[in-house]
């Protein structure tokens, strides 16, 4: 990768690579990348101390567009290597970037647990209510009655509430943003990358190409701001009860409380992040039992 | 070479009165081998522990160290016992047919003995096993009554002038139950109260014993003497290698490891991670090495069948982990609890697409602790993923091994691992050797995307075909690379033997012993069992001294993949080859075949849950 020089100011520009980015013209993948690296820049996170998990489809080949310590992974497997990232290394700040068939989908088991676990990780979910990168297929979160490739007479199946999962899983940070709404965007990313615990960002976000139902102007006209509202995002019943409106969509922070997050529980992270110290072998000691 | 066998349901104290009598004949010098039956359950069914002893008999007259060791330890358990103590009457039934023809049978007086079984030489002692124990403080304790039943008995045949075999059981009990000192002082009664017994009765067995049990000129009574099982000295070789996160999520027989360094974590500073499946597991493992420190996994062949498509992305990263499969035998949930060398196929081909990968098979305890370090620092050192390769019998059976073992530390080399950036950093440069410099996220100007999709040499994701060609050719070279240096296989006894028996990773201990059975200083060949102190009634024996001569060795693959080169030139000196393999299909057969074209066509194989025993490989040589 090209070098950068040694600075204490990083611009948005400092985050970007020389790849060019392969979405569809019109795509909320562009949105959500704008977004990302204006949070970056806005907090001064140096390129190396971050490191950005990414799934497979749409949103996962942002991982040739931002400048940092890039780990593209396989389908669903994001948080899984985030925390591993995290163990080693808690001085770093971990993102994980995925669609939500992936995240949602293949990678729901792994969603709760690390929601549970509370590791330190923001995760935003790009979500289109479909799979893209495959050529449009229903996903976890398409509607009932949804016409795709593979339910051509449309989708039967509930779709799964994101929100109100992740909170009763035990996410610490619960917060919904849209691809289209930058500014907004930009500022729960920066919420969710000061908030330390499981940050879970769920992004509505448009598919161009693929998803004719929920377009720009279909959220539009159901999208409200949590903020604008009357609405305690330190209360977990109000924030449930939010998760579960239907007919108008809250953007914005759901719930956030403080709990100590996943590393923090380990004696050996309380000072030094694991990558800086080393294993000790007191074979002595170790051996003692087998006398 | 003597054995002793407790058997019983569940929930016994089967193991602890087992591991109790094992340290107790370590703590006499003596050489142990300590093996486990149990169903997988956790109430009832058919729990065994047997502990197999040997004195030493070949020791002093071989001259090379390494010989000695090998004819001195025992490093297989025997086909039949010498003692049984057997709880039930149920337990004494399932075990009629694994008794010795001069076999010790101990019980409690309440166990019937069926007429027809008293043939041959048999002793049965009808104890009151369950009364003493229930005056020792419950029933529960006749385990422990029994021990002291066999400890009364052995003592007749062991040096015991400064060494009071009692006070050396109380010790160990102590140990045991340290944290319940109540339970320790019952269990210390119970065993006296057994000891008593039998010399209260005047029992002697040691015109008996002393045909299988020649302790008494070799018992050495070294200090540092230490009882260690395959897994539990993976997991020292883990921690000895500086690997400082471990992920796991629960599976026998792996799951020793994880028990062991999570209990160890204060000590060693290590991180453990109980993941929520197998493919998180792996995914975390490989996070925390792209984060810069060393991980390793563990799990047997259901766990890593989920692994797989981890398993593909660190060949496609390029990062270093260390996997033990320690393996059951399948398909499917297969027999959880039992032993098997099935897997060896499995993880030879895991994983889409070609990547490279090492596979190392630890044959004993101590390779299991030399290898796994090794594991660590070719993974480092090529970017792979390594196997160390091993299963319920090497894993969960404990044998004595020196202290100093556990000094044989090798060098940690982290391999290339660039600190500071000058210039444009390359991350998949391509070097000749295939291995690029790799960073750690922290470096500045150090960035790169570990990509799972192809790409270029920065990291960017990349389909121009000659980039793909190139790159694959990068990454395969490293396996080019990584076959020079792997040794080939180790060959015990004389090297123009008639016959070879040629084996890998557990099945070293039974070939070890089948050759020690079969050796002989002087010609070179047959055996003079009498003379060498070898206990007389071995099954094959009357065969043997019928006048067969064939002498033999055994050629052991602890490396099994890349295999070395110049492998089949190697084999192509060997007069006869015969393969020993716990499993159905002889997969190291196969991959012999694959890489050498040669074909062994003579092959002991088994596939029932069982380990191979030495007496069958005997068997099979005299057949």
């Amino acid at each position: 990768m090209s070098t950068l020089k040694k600075s204490n100011q990083f611009t948005a520009q400092d985050y970007s690579t020389s790849y060019i980015p392969t979405w569809c013209p019109g795509c909320g993948d562009f949105g959500i990348l704008a977004a990302i690296k204006g949070a970056l820049a806005e907090l001064q996170i140096p390129p190396h101390n971050l490191v950005i998990v990414y799934g497979i489809g749409c949103s996962g080949n942002m991982n040739n567009n931002i400048r940092c310590y890039a780990f593209h992974s396989l389908h669903g497997r994001t948080l899984p290597v985030a925390v591993g990232v995290k163990l080693a290394n808690k001085k770093l700040k971990v993102i994980t970037v995925a669609g939500d068939g992936d995240f949602y989908g293949e990678g729901g088991n792994h969603f709760l647990h690390t929601a549970r676990y509370n590791a330190d990780i923001l995760a935003i979910v790009c979500n289109n209510r479909l799979f893209s990168l495959t050529t449009g297929q229903a996903s976890p979160t398409s509607e009932i009655g949804m016409i795709s490739k593979t339910t051509p007479f449309g989708e039967i199946k509930q779709p799964l509430n994101p929100i109100a999962l992740s909170l009763t899983a035990g996410a610490t940070f619960v917060a919904r943003g849209a691809a289209f709404e930058i500014p907004h965007l930009t500022n729960l990313i920066k919420q969710g990358l000061e908030h330390k615990g499981f940050a879970h960002l769920d992004v509505f976000q448009q598919c161009v190409t693929f998803n004719k139902a929920q377009t720009i102007e279909w959220y539009k006209k159901r999208i409200y701001k949590l903020e604008e509202s009357v609405h305690d995002i330190n209360n977990f019943e109000s924030a449930l009860k939010k998760s579960l409106e239907a007919e108008k969509l809250p953007i914005g922070v759901f719930y956030k409380t403080e709990k100590p997050s996943y590393e923090e529980g380990f004696a050996q992270l309380q000072n030094a992040p694991l990558v800086e110290q080393e294993t000790k072998y007191a074979a002595k000691e170790l051996i003692k039992e087998f006398r | 070479m003597f054995s002793i066998k407790i058997v019983g349901p569940a929930g016994f104290g089967i193991k602890i009165t087992g591991q109790i009598l094992a340290k107790f004949f370590l703590r006499l010098g003596i050489n142990v081998f300590a093996y486990t039956e149990y169903p997988s359950l956790i109430r009832g069914g058919h729990n065994t522990f047997q502990v197999d002893i040997s004195g030493g008999s070949h020791s002093e007259e071989r001259s090379d160290e390494e010989s000695r060791g090998i004819f001195s330890a025992v490093n297989s358990p025997a086909e039949k016992c010498n003692i049984l103590i057997a709880l039930t009457q149920e337990a004494l039934n399932k075990e009629l047919n694994n008794l010795k023809d001069d076999a010790i049978i101990i019980c409690d007086e309440s166990i019937t003995w069926d007429p027809d079984f008293r043939q041959d030489d048999k002793v049965v002692l009808h104890a009151p096993l369950i009364e003493l124990a229930k005056n020792s403080g419950g029933e529960v304790m006749k385990n422990t009554v029994a021990l002291g039943v066999v400890m009364a008995l052995i003592e007749k045949v062991i040096p015991s002038e400064e060494r009071n075999p009692l006070d050396i059981a109380h010790k160990i009990i102590d140990e045991t139950f340290g944290h319940k000192g109540e339970i320790a002082e019952q269990n210390k009664n119970a065993l006296k109260a057994g000891y008593e017994w039998v010399r209260k009765n005047n029992i002697n067995l040691k015109n008996k014993l002393v045909k299988g049990l020649t302790l008494n000129q070799h018992a050495q009574g070294q200090d540092d003497n230490l009882l260690v099982s395959g897994n539990q000295a993976c997991a020292l070789g883990a921690i000895a290698a500086g690997c400082q996160v471990y992920v796991a999520y629960p599976m026998t027989p792996a799951t020793e490891i994880l028990h062991f360094l999570e209990a160890k974590q204060k000590t060693t500073n290590m991180v453990i991670h109980q993941g929520e499946d197998e493919i998180a597991v792996i995914h975390t493992a490989l996070g925390a090495s792209f984060a810069g420190v060393r991980a390793a996994i563990g799990t047997s062949g259901g766990g890593f069948a989920l692994m797989t498509e981890g398993l593909s992305l660190a060949g496609q990263l390029e990062l270093p982990l260390v996997i033990f499969e320690v393996m059951r035998p399948g398909p499917a949930t297969g027999l959880p609890t039992w032993t098997e060398q099935g897997d060896l196929s499995f993880v030879l081909t895991a994983g889409h697409g070609d990547f490279p990968r090492a596979v190392l098979a630890p044959g004993n305890p101590e390779q299991c602790f030399v290898l796994t370090q090794k594991a660590f620092n070719l993974a480092d050192r090529y970017q792979i993923p390594v196997f160390v390769l091993s299963d319920k019998f090497l894993g969960e059976s404990a044998s004595n091994l020196s202290e100093s073992v556990f000094k044989k530390i090798e060098k940690i080399d982290r391999g290339r691992i660039l600190k500071e950036i000058k210039g444009n950093y390359l991350r998949y440069k391509f070097e000749k050797n295939g291995v690029s410099y790799r960073t750690i996220p922290g470096v500045f100007n150090g960035e790169y995307i570990c990509n799972s999709d192809e790409h270029n040499e920065v990291g960017f994701s990349n389909e121009a075909n000659e980039v793909r060609k190139k790159m694959m050719d990068k990454r395969m070279q490293k396996l080019i690379e990584l076959q020079k240096e792997i040794p080939l296989p180790k060959l015990y006894g004389d090297k123009n033997a008639d016959l070879t028996l040629i084996t890998w990773g557990s099945m070293l201990g039974p070939c070890l012993d089948a050759l020690s059975r079969c050796h002989s200083r002087e010609s070179g060949n047959l055996m003079d069992y009498k003379k060498d102190g070898i206990p007389v009634r071995v099954y094959p024996v009357q065969r043997y001294e019928a006048g067969m001569t064939i002498s033999i060795n055994v050629l052991h693959f602890s490396y099994l993949y890349p295999m070395p080169l110049g492998l089949g030139d190697y084999l192509k000196k060997f007069k006869r080859l015969v393969l020993v393999e716990n499993n159905k299909t002889a997969q190291l057969g196969k991959l012999i075949r694959q890489e050498t074209g040669i074909e062994i066509e003579n092959k002991i194989l088994k596939y029932d849950g069982r380990p191979i025993w030495k007496e069958e490989i005997l068997r099979w040589l005299s057949s």
